[in-house]
């Protein structure tokens, strides 16, 4: 049997790939015997491969991996930047289809984080966390106290959120779990309640001090225990 | 470096037979086990379909060919492939 075909993206994909191949019961036995010598693998979309493989030579991926070994967080900030990718190439179904097996597999505080990695937080967040971790592991611990807990240590800001109930939500959550940092996270429009809630917050609680992150679109409070 | 083979449009006949060498089977539909059950990814715990299916050398691991199953793979072993 001899079978013709063509693979575009194949041919697209980066990296040591076939694009196209003679399909026959002897080719086959041949690659098996080049696969149990460790040589080939088999995909069926290798962009897929070397897009997850971009992603670990990125500069956000390495000074992350130096300092977190939990593999969940691992993979997660990895799905973070494939991601971002993804929206940047206008990959909508293949988002919506990752996005369904990270939540699946990791839940909503998963999908939360990986949401987190995607928008860019992490660049954001380090350098604040630097100036308080004295030694790397403190450093790790921080980073991963922030992303394990994501859901009582950050919040997004929306335009049409209530000031003041978002104020008591924030300041309940810090009294409640007294982190070492609550980041509150907006952009556009939203800054303006942003930052009317950031005061109204700074009123309800003590022994905590806010530091501003701020470019023409985003803003960032990072609310820091003294 | 291992090379990627891509298998996308291997017709379905040779992906069983490609299968059953390496010790799997199918159903035409789903890869299966030796017991003939459901062969599951192992990262996102769903049927593997033969018609998306990645196999990676060493000790044969049979994945979804989606980014998390990939990632998750190239976390545990590291950059083999």
């Amino acid at each position: 049997m001899e079978t013709s075909s063509k693979d575009p993206l194949a041919s697209a994909a980066e990296g040591v790939t076939r694009g196209f191949l003679y399909w026959s019961e002897e080719k086959v036995k041949g690659f098996i015997a080049r696969f149990r010598n460790n040589d080939i693998a088999f995909v069926s979309d290798p962009e897929i491969i070397n897009l997850a493989k971009k992603q670990r030579e990125t500069t956000e991926w390495k000074l992350f991996e130096q300092y977190i070994k939990d593999r969940k967080l691992r993979i997660l900030f990895q799905m973070g930047l494939t991601i971002r990718t993804l929206m940047l190439a206008r990959k909508k179904k293949h988002v919506a289809s990752l996005r369904k097996d990270i939540r699946y597999k990791y839940g909503r505080k998963g999908l939360h984080i990986v949401q987190f990695i995607q928008n860019g937080y992490f660049g954001k967040i380090i350098g604040n966390i630097l100036e308080k971790a004295s030694t790397p592991e403190k450093l790790r611990i921080e980073i991963e106290s922030i992303l394990n807990n994501i859901e009582q240590t950050t919040i997004f800001i929306k335009q049409d959120d209530n000031v003041n109930k978002k104020a008591e939500q924030i300041a309940i959550k810090i009294l409640a779990n007294s982190p070492s940092t609550f980041i509150i996270f907006s952009s556009g429009n939203a800054m303006i309640q942003c930052k009317l809630i950031k005061e109204k917050v700074m009123k309800r609680i003590s022994g905590y001090e806010t530091e501003l992150y701020k470019t023409k679109y985003k803003e960032i409070y990072f609310i820091n225990k003294i | 470096m291992t090379e990627l083979i891509p298998i996308k449009d291997m017709p379905k006949e040779l992906k069983v037979m490609l299968l059953n060498e390496l010790g799997y089977s199918s159903d035409g539909t789903f890869v299966l086990n030796k017991n003939g059950e459901k062969y599951l990814d192992k990262y996102i715990d769903k049927p593997i379909k033969i018609d998306n299916m990645a196999i990676f050398p060493g000790s044969t691991i049979i994945l979804d060919n989606n980014s998390l199953s990939v990632s998750s793979f190239l976390e545990e072993f590291g950059d083999v492939i």
